[in-house]
C-alpha cells in the first residue's frame, strides 16, 4: 500500500498580449516561445503517456488569459509565422555550422525539432491546442483547472465584487472552452484573501491549492501540518504546496535546472550572433532570447560555458526523476509515521518553467511520471479532486492570507516600483460597481460600452503588470499597458455616464482588446451577486 | 488694557475668519472637477502640451487648498492677505499649494518618468506602435493625479507592513480649515492607527507624522493577526485630533502557526519539524525565472 500521496499541478498562464498592427513584437512571443518550448512539448508527452496507458495524473490549470490567446485566429496565424521564420534561421544553421563537430549535431536537432513542432501544431492539433486536453481529461490522465480572468491579484483588490467579477469570468471562460465547471480553481500566485471563497463555492469549485504556510498557519493550528488539506468554513479543500518539492525543482542554486550538463537559457544565437545574419527571426531587430541554444550551464558563476551535450542532459533528467521520487518516498516514510495517515505532497509549479525556462523539464516530468508508474514506489501519483476519496473527512480550519512571491506575502505586487497602480485600480473597481448598478438595464451602445469598460479594467487588473514593473525586465511595457486599460476604461465611464458613447471609439477598443466575448458587465453589480447568493 | 486687547483681537479674527469664508466660497471648482477627468483623457497628441496635461491633473483633482498663492492674493482686493497670513493661514497651506506645483512633477502614473515631456512621449510612442491603422481613433492617457473623491486606503502587505494611500479633496480640506482656523498653523498631519483587535471599540495604537506633501505611506506596525483601521487627521496642542478620513478596515496576516487548538484534531508534528519556512519561497512569472532568483 501507498506510504503517501504525489500530485503535480502545473499552471500555465501568460498575459493577454495582442497587438492587432504589430505583427511581431517582444511581448507577443512570450506566446509563441511557450508553445514552441512548453506547451505542445508538455502536450507530446502526457499524449504518449496517455497511448502507453500510463496514468499520469497530473493537475493543469489553464490561465483565462492563456485560452483566449491559444484560441485566437490571429495568432494562431502569427505564431505559424513565427515557427517559419524559426525553421528557416535553423535551416541556416545547419549549413552556417556544416563540419563543426560539436555544433552540427546541435543545429539539426532545433531544425529537426521546429519541422515537428510545425507539423503537430499544424497537421496533429490543427492548430487547436486546448482540444488536446480535453481529450486527455476526458480519458482520465489529467485534471484541469483555470484561474482568476486576467489572473489579477486578488488580495490587493478593494471591492468584494471586482474579487468575484474576476473569478467567475475566469471560471466561464474556463466552461466556454471545455463545457463544464473545474473542480479546482488556481488563485493567481497563489495568494489567497478569505473573499474568495464564497464566489468559488457558488461557482461549484471543490478545491485550490496555497503556499505552505498559508495553511500551515491557520485556524486552529492544522493537526496534519502542511502534509494534508483543511476544510474552509466554506467547505472548500486547501492544499498547501510542499516546500521541498519547490526547492528541488523550483531554486536556481539548489535546483535541478541549475545543473551543470542542462542547457544553459541565456546563452542563445539571438545575443550572440549578426543582426542581419538573425534577420526575421528576431523582433524588429531587438535582440531577444530565438530558443537555439548551444551551451549548457557548465558552471554557474562563470562566463565560460562549454557545448550541450543532449545525451548527457538526457541521462540527468532520468537521474533527477529518480532523485526526485526518492526524496517523496523519504517524505511518505517520515511522515507517515508522526501523523495516523498518508501525507499529500503537493508540488506545484509554472508550467512555463518545464521546456521554456527549463529546457529538459518536459523530459524531467516524462521520466517522472513513467517511473511512478512503472516501478514499485511508496508514492502514489493523485490528482487533488481524488484525495476525498482516500480522505473525506478533513479538518475545518481558516487558512491564513498568503502568497508564493518573494517572502511569502503581498510584496512583490506592492512595493516602491508598482504601489501607484492601485488607487487607480481600486478607484475603478468602484466606479465600475457603481455603474453596473445604475445602468443596469442598459441595452444598445452603452451596454456594449459598459462591457468593455469590464473588459479594459479586467486587462488593466492583471497581476502580471506589478509583477514586470517590479522584476523590471520590459518595465515600460507594463506601465504602458496598465495606463491605456485605465485609460481606456475612464473614458468609456466617462462617456456612458455623460450618455454620449462614441460608437467609433468603441468599435476600436471591441476589435482591440477582444477577450471574452461574452462578457456581462453586471458580473460587476453587487445586486446581482447578493440576488444570486440567495436563489 | 489687556481686556481691550483681547476683545480687539477677538474682533479681528472674527472679521477675518468672515471674510475668509466669503473668498474661499467664489472659485466653485467642485462641480467641475468629473469633467475636467473625463477630458483630460484622450487629448489628441497636438493638443498635449505637457505642462497643460500636469494643469488639468491638478485641477481636475481639487485636494489642493484653493488659498491662492501670494502672487495672485496681491491684486485680490477681496482678500485681507496681510491680515490673514498674520493670524492663521499657516505656512502649511501655502507649503501645500506650493508642493501642488511640485506633485505635477512626479504624477503617480508614472512611477520611473522624471520629466513630464517624457510622458506624453511614452503614451504616444505606446499608442502609435499599436493603432497605426485606426487613424480616426487616437489615443493618448494621462491618467489623473486625483479622482475628487476624499478616501483614505489601507492594504495590509504582510504581517509587518501596511501600505496607506490617501486623497483628501479641497472641498474637506477647507471645512475643516475653517472650523480650526485659528491652531491650524500649530497643527500637524497625522495618521492614527487603531487597533480593533484588543475588545471593547479601537484602541489607538500610534501616529505616525507625516508630511503635508505626500498621499500614501509605509507603516511598520508587526501585528499580525490584528485587525486595524487609521484615520489622517491633524493633531492640534493639548493632544486634540481632528480626524480628516476614516479608513477601511484591514486584518494583517500571521506569522506563525496558530496558537488554538481544535480538540478534536489536536496537532501530531511538532513546529519545530517544519522547515524553515522564510527561507526564499518561489517566484512566480512565466516571463523572469532565472533572472530573479538569480537577484
Amino acid at each position: 500500500m501507498a506510504k503517501g500521496f504525489l500530485s503535480i499541478v502545473l499552471h500555465a498562464h501568460l498575459p493577454f498580449v495582442k497587438h492587432l498592427d504589430a505583427e511581431d513584437c517582444l511581448e507577443q512571443r512570450w506566446l509563441f516561445q511557450a508553445i514552441t518550448e512548453t506547451y505542445i512539448p508538455l502536450l507530446n508527452k502526457l499524449l504518449k503517456l496517455a497511448e502507453d496507458s500510463l496514468p499520469g495524473k497530473i493537475t493543469i490549470s489553464l490561465s483565462p488569459p492563456l485560452l483566449e490567446m491559444l484560441a485566437d485566429s490571429l495568432l494562431q496565424e502569427r505564431y505559424m509565422k513565427h515557427l517559419e521564420h524559426l525553421i528557416e534561421l535553423a535551416e541556416k544553421e545547419t549549413v552556417r555550422l556544416r563540419g563543426d563537430i560539436n555544433l552540427e549535431p546541435l543545429a539539426r536537432m532545433y531544425l529537426n525539432r521546429f519541422k515537428q513542432t510545425y507539423s503537430d501544431y499544424v497537421d496533429r492539433f490543427k492548430r487547436n491546442l486546448i482540444q488536446p486536453w480535453a481529450t486527455l481529461e476526458s480519458e482520465g490522465y489529467v485534471e484541469l483547472s483555470t484561474s482568476a480572468a486576467t489572473h489579477a491579484y486578488l488580495p490587493l483588490m478593494l471591492t468584494k465584487e471586482s474579487i468575484r467579477a474576476q473569478v467567475r469570468t475566469g471560471i466561464n471562460t474556463f466552461r466556454r472552452h471545455f463545457g463544464h465547471t473545474p473542480r479546482g480553481f488556481w488563485l493567481p500566485e497563489c495568494a489567497y484573501t478569505p473573499d474568495v471563497e464564497q464566489v468559488l463555492k457558488q461557482e461549484g469549485v471543490e478545491y485550490f491549492v496555497m503556499e505552505t504556510h498559508g495553511v500551515l498557519f491557520s485556524t486552529p493550528r492544522p493537526r496534519f501540518g502542511y502534509h494534508a488539506p483543511v476544510v474552509t468554513p466554506t467547505g472548500l479543500l486547501v492544499f498547501a504546496r510542499d516546500p521541498d518539492c519547490s526547492k528541488q525543482v523550483w531554486s536556481a542554486d539548489e535546483g535541478y535546472p541549475g545543473d551543470p550538463w542542462y542547457r544553459e537559457y541565456y546563452r542563445d544565437v539571438g545575443y550572440d550572433l549578426p543582426l542581419d545574419y538573425l534577420g526575421e527571426a528576431l523582433p524588429n531587430n531587438t535582440r531577444v532570447p530565438i530558443g537555439i541554444k548551444y551551451y549548457r550551464v557548465t558552471d554557474r558563476r562563470s562566463e565560460y560555458k562549454d557545448f550541450y551535450r543532449p545525451d548527457v542532459a538526457r541521462h540527468r533528467a532520468w537521474e533527477h526523476a529518480g532523485n526526485f521520487i526518492f526524496w517523496r518516498n523519504k517524505e511518505a516514510e517520515f511522515w507517515k509515521d508522526v501523523y495516523d495517515r498518508r501525507p499529500v505532497m503537493v508540488a506545484p509549479y509554472d508550467a512555463e518553467l518545464f521546456g521554456h525556462w527549463w529546457y529538459e523539464g518536459p523530459l524531467f516530468l516524462d521520466n517522472l511520471l513513467r517511473r511512478m508508474a512503472q516501478e514499485k514506489q511508496h508514492v502514489k501519483p493523485i490528482t487533488l479532486s481524488q484525495y476525498r476519496e482516500y480522505y473525506p473527512v478533513n479538518q475545518p480550519a481558516e487558512p491564513s492570507v498568503s502568497s508564493w512571491g518573494y517572502k511569502g506575502y503581498h510584496e512583490v505586487w506592492l512595493e516602491q516600483s508598482n504601489h501607484w497602480i492601485y488607487r487607480h485600480l481600486h478607484h475603478c473597481e468602484m466606479s465600475m460597481a457603481q455603474l453596473s448598478e445604475d445602468f443596469k438595464h442598459a441595452t444598445g451602445l452603452a451596454e456594449r460600452a459598459l462591457n468593455q469598460a469590464a473588459r479594459e479594467l479586467m486587462l488593466a487588473q492583471a497581476s502580471d503588470w506589478p509583477f514586470i514593473m517590479k522584476s523590471g525586465t520590459v518595465h515600460q511595457y507594463a506601465v504602458n499597458r496598465f495606463v491605456t486599460h485605465i485609460g481606456r476604461f475612464l473614458k468609456l465611464a466617462s462617456q456612458v455616464e455623460a450618455g454620449a458613447v462614441d460608437p467609433g471609439f468603441l468599435k476600436h477598443l471591441e476589435h482591440t482588446d477582444t477577450i471574452f466575448p461574452d462578457i456581462d458587465f453586471r458580473i460587476f453589480a453587487a445586486s446581482t451577486q447578493d440576488a444570486e447568493k440567495v436563489s | 488694557m489687556w481686556i481691550f486687547a483681547t476683545a480687539i483681537a477677538i474682533i479681528v479674527l472674527v472679521l477675518a475668519l468672515l471674510r475668509f469664508r466669503k473668498s474661499t466660497d467664489v472659485p466653485a471648482q467642485g462641480p467641475q472637477t468629473h469633467m475636467e477627468i473625463s477630458t483630460g483623457i484622450g487629448i489628441p497628441p497636438e493638443e498635449l502640451d505637457a505642462s497643460q496635461a500636469g494643469q488639468a491633473d491638478r485641477q481636475a483633482g481639487v485636494a489642493l487648498p484653493r488659498i491662492p498663492p501670494p502672487t495672485e492674493r496681491a491684486g485680490d482686493g477681496s482678500l485681507a492677505s496681510t491680515n490673514l497670513r498674520k493670524i492663521d493661514l499657516p505656512k502649511e497651506v501655502e507649503l501645500v499649494w506650493e508642493a501642488g506645483g511640485l506633485i505635477e512633477f512626479q504624477p503617480g502614473a508614472w512611477a520611473v518618468a522624471k520629466d513630464p515631456s517624457e510622458h506624453s512621449q511614452e503614451h504616444m510612442s505606446d499608442e502609435s506602435g499599436q493603432e497605426p491603422s485606426h487613424p480616426t481613433v487616437e489615443e493618448t492617457y494621462t491618467l489623473p493625479q486625483r479622482y475628487g473623491i476624499d478616501r483614505l486606503v489601507l492594504m495590509a502587505r504582510d504581517p509587518n507592513w501596511i501600505y496607506a494611500y490617501w486623497e483628501v479633496t479641497h472641498e474637506k480640506y477647507r471645512q475643516k480649515c475653517e472650523k480650526h482656523l485659528r491652531n491650524w498653523g500649530l497643527s500637524r498631519p497625522v495618521l492614527r492607527i487603531y487597533n480593533l483587535t484588543l475588545g471593547q471599540g479601537r484602541h489607538k495604537e500610534m501616529d505616525i507624522f507625516i508630511s503635508d506633501n505626500t498621499d500614501n505611506w509605509y507603516i511598520n506596525i508587526s501585528r499580525p493577526r490584528h485587525t486595524l483601521m487609521a484615520e489622517l487627521g491633524r493633531l492640534f496642542p493639548e493632544d486634540v485630533f481632528v480626524s480628516l478620513l476614516a479608513s477601511n478596515i484591514i486584518t494583517l496576516p500571521a506569522d506563525a502557526v496558530s496558537d488554538r487548538i481544535c480538540p478534536e484534531w489536536p496537532p501530531m508534528g511538532r513546529p519545530e519539524q517544519y522547515p524553515q519556512l522564510s527561507a526564499k519561497i518561489g517566484t512566480s512569472s512565466p516571463m523572469t525565472w532565472r533572472q530573479d532568483t538569480d537577484g
